[in-house]
């Protein structure tokens, strides 16, 4: 069974006034997400992705369909602490979401909120800073690191509630290269040795290319799915939803399409070079 | 003579504390009339204090900011007037705007010039159109514009000043790849138009690779190359070394040259097809599994 | 670049001070506080100072940081003591020749050291205090001493709550205020010349953003706050227990004992201030 699952999702945001009309951004969205699966969801601003993903952990709830996680409904008020505790969510802005002015202290405020007993909460936050490479800077406050360094802080204080499954709300579009990496590093390993479910949501097609799968969002639709070789196979589906691929597959497939033999589908440098080298005369 | 230049500019913060740090030590470059000047650095390389001592915002510890060949600290109560020619738009630049309506808010600097109302509101009409913004936005509130808009509507605000250099400092961050792109050409075409100097500062290398004319690199302060865009990104390995990628086309290129075969650097994807054509074999190939 | 907030006036270190419990620190300072008004003489007023330079060794604070902090009130100081050197009765040192009420007595000059000694010690015992713990355990023993207010329903976590994020977000919002001025000045805002009025005027383009900012900021935090689980203080938890020590008992104990003599002089002696 799928951990997380949306049923013919719709959601419309309750217009202000009442003469408008209320503006649907999801249109009949279905997904169904396994336990330790690593999805990334793409889409550009205003694709709906941010949106549908917000449903995951009942920030927003659906105006017609349904959605469970491991089962539970996100409708039923009675489960929503438990829902939240099994689904973690990150935001895009890592400054807004610390509450504590001391690095440690923030990532114990879930776990302190679920009435966890003292001792348990500090295993779990030196356990979830060491998970994330920031117990060196237990003690720290946190305006003063890095923007990479916060992101992963906000990380740790949704690990520490134990979660299934973390939903990271474009992570990285704040982000230099470095905290970038820091970040996408970070996530990986908790999806390989924690076996946690990930969904990431971004922009950035390279950061899609690590996934299991890789979902695209256009207009409140799921566009096209399948693992990253599928979807980024499809490169004139994405160009013409002002979509881009990563160079590297842009390049081998251009030259594809000029005729020369190359494969479908090279998702990184070393994929493309592997690909060009038999074309090249040495 | 260069439109800016500096020399020996040093800026510490903190100068007579315990925890001085030299921001940027000993910078001497010359940024030509008309060039878009690509900079790049990691977080805390000196970048931002470095284009912050160029429109006076900060004043260098030592050594000169020349402005068309004159020291602009040499009064500094008319230090404004340098931020008139020397215009800044910093990171998340929508998050400045302040106004009743577009349309003000992008008055606010040519206003601040002495300009009168229509002077102002001319400029600030022909500012919104360089960054493509309609006519019927320019009635409404900032805060009622989508995210991309608001972005544009503060560039505007700046470019309004007619300043003779037009520094951004990650002006994408944060975009999507469609806004991302359409800034980009808007920037290079404001540039084409008005022959006007840009400094870009970006971490994408990518949009640096498809702009800048050359690129200034900084690491722990100070400049360590500039050059031409495709002699600073042949020296991909180096880059790497300072923690900066180059643009995964231009490593692509870079790779195949260092498995020996005849390969040009190449900076854009077209580029790069241009380049590969004439070497790659037509035809069926033995594929190895 | 910004004050650091977060760790206030705070000097790290281990000393005994250091080491009390916040809760026995806050309610220690604030007794030592009354009992320097309690105190009406020079005998008892010399006990408080015997304690207070007791303290000040133990914080193992550099005895210079606590003269800092006296340097910046020494007008308030000087003031009081001046104020109070006119307003005393006793025998006449010197009168004014041309305002014959204002005079100076033995009486007064009393006074004038009396109360400028009760202003710096006041000074310094709560110099001690922030010089010794940071803001957050401040908070926090705070939360816990107020703890009996909820009787009243004073909602005391809630309270507790704002200042832990006031005390977050502080530096941030100074961080961003820096960037919006600079902004606003490279788009030519004049922020130093003109009039009281025009420099309000020119206060606009900061104020407005800087709102618009910290409610775009307060809206992701409470979201973010409900993702993991905040339902208010009901069944919370925390994850640093305060705990009082052998130490505590002994500060406590001593200050009773100082306390108690003060009190004795007070009852027994001829009060100081006249």
């Amino acid at each position: 069974m799928d951990y997380l699952s949306a049923e013919h999702v719709t959601f419309a945001y309750q217009s202000e006034s009442e003469n408008e009309e209320s503006l649907e951004v999801l249109h009949d969205v279905s997904l169904g997400i396994r336990k330790g699966e690593f999805v990334a969801l793409l889409g550009h601003n205003g694709s709906g992705k941010s949106t549908f993903a917000k449903h995951f952990n009942a920030m927003l709830l659906p105006s017609g369909g349904k959605v469970y996680v491991d089962g539970l409904d996100t409708m039923d008020e009675n489960l929503k602490l438990e829902i939240r505790r099994r689904v973690g969510l990150v935001l895009q802005n890592p400054d807004n979401q610390l509450v504590a002015s001391i690095v440690e202290e923030d990532v114990a405020f879930g776990p302190e909120n679920l009435g966890i007993a003292p001792p348990e909460i500090r295993r779990r936050v030196d356990d979830a800073l060491r998970a994330v490479e920031m117990y060196d800077y237990r003690l720290n406050a946190p305006y003063k690191l890095s923007g990479g360094q916060k992101q992963r802080i906000a990380i740790a204080g949704i690990i520490a509630m134990q979660p299934d499954c973390i939903v990271l709300d474009e992570p990285t579009a704040m982000l230099d290269p470095r905290g970038r990496t820091e970040v996408l590093d970070t996530i990986h390993k908790l999806n390989r040795e924690k076996g946690i479910t990930i969904v990431l949501i971004t922009h950035y097609m390279d950061e899609a290319v690590g996934a299991d799968r890789v979902v695209v969002m256009d207009e409140g639709r799921i566009l096209t799915q399948g693992t990253p070789r599928e979807v980024f196979s499809q490169v004139q589906l994405l160009k013409d939803h002002q979509l881009s691929v990563p160079q590297a597959t842009e390049l081998v497939w251009r030259l594809k399409q000029e005729g020369y033999d190359l494969p479908l589908c090279a998702l990184n440098i070393d994929e493309c070079v592997a690909a060009l080298e038999p074309l090249l005369k040495s | 003579m260069f439109v800016l230049e500096t020399k020996d500019l040093t800026y510490t913060y903190g100068a007579g504390t315990p925890f001085q740090k030299n921001a940027v030590s000993h910078v001497s470059i010359g940024i030509n009339h008309g060039e878009f000047l690509g900079i790049i650095g990691h977080t805390g390389s000196g970048k931002s204090t470095l284009i912050q001592t160029l429109n006076g915002l900060l004043r260098p510890t030592s050594g000169t900011v020349l402005l068309s060949g004159k020291n602009i600290w040499a009064e500094p109560k008319r230090i404004r007037s340098v931020r008139f020619q020397v215009g800044m738009v910093f990171q998340y630049p929508e998050h400045q705007l302040f106004e009743e309506t577009v349309l003000k808010d992008i008055c606010f600097g040519p206003g601040n010039m002495g300009l009168d109302q229509k002077q102002s509101e001319e400029r600030a009409r022909r500012a919104a159109h360089f960054v493509g913004l309609p006519d019927e936005l320019l009635g409404k509130s900032p805060f009622e514009l989508s995210g991309g808009q608001k972005r544009r509507a503060a560039i505007a605000g700046v470019i309004a000043m007619e300043p003779e250099v037009l520094i951004l400092d990650e002006p994408t961050a944060g975009l999507d790849p469609q806004g991302r792109d359409m800034l980009l050409t808007q920037i290079s075409d404001y540039r084409k138009k008005k022959g006007n100097t840009v400094i870009l500062v970006s971490h994408s290398m990518e949009d640096i690779a498809r702009c800048a004319d050359r690129v200034l690199v900084m690491n722990e302060g100070k400049a360590v190359m500039l050059d031409s865009t495709k002699k600073v990104f042949a020296r991909g390995r180096e880059l790497e070394s300072m923690g900066l990628r180059v643009p995964q086309i231009t490593s692509i290129m870079l790779a195949l040259k260092e498995k020996g075969y005849p390969v040009q650097p190449a900076l854009t994807v077209d580029e790069a097809i241009e380049k590969l054509r004439p070497l790659l074999k037509k035809g069926k190939v033995h594929r190895g599994t | 670049m910004a004050r650091d907030i977060t760790l206030g006036q705070y000097i790290p270190g281990h000393s005994l001070v250091h080491r009390l419990d916040p809760r026995v620190k806050i309610t220690l300072t604030l007794a030592f506080i009354v009992f320097l008004f309690v105190a009406s003489n020079f005998e008892g007023l010399l006990l408080m100072v015997a304690l207070m330079f007791a303290v000040l060794l133990c914080s193992g604070v550099p005895l210079l940081q606590y003269f800092k902090s006296l340097k910046a009130i020494l007008f308030i100081i000087l003031f009081a003591g001046v104020l109070n050197l006119f307003y005393g009765t006793g025998n006449v040192i010197w009168r004014c020749p041309f305002w014959p009420v204002m005079q100076i007595t033995d009486g007064g000059i009393g006074n004038a050291v009396f109360i400028s000694i009760r202003i710096v010690c006041l000074i310094l015992y709560s110099s001690v205090l922030t010089f010794t713990t940071t803001p957050t355990e401040l908070t926090d023993a705070l939360e816990r001493i107020m703890k009996p207010l909820e009787f009243l329903h004073v909602k005391v976590h809630e309270i507790a709550m704002m200042m832990t994020i006031a005390l977050r977000f502080v530096p941030t919002l100074l961080e961003e205020t820096d960037t919006i001025m600079n902004a606003q000045k490279a788009r030519g805002a004049d922020l130093e010349s003109g009039g009281l009025m025009q420099r309000i005027r020119s206060l606009i383009p900061i104020l407005i953003p800087l709102f618009v900012s910290s409610f775009r900021r307060a809206y992701d935090l409470a979201m973010a706050m409900e993702c993991r689980c905040y339902h208010g203080g009901e069944g919370r938890t925390k994850m640093k227990q305060l705990c009082m020590t052998k130490l505590d008992a002994a500060a406590i104990l001593c200050s009773a004992v100082f306390c108690s003599a003060v009190i004795l002089c007070t009852v027994y002696l001829p009060a100081s201030l006249r």
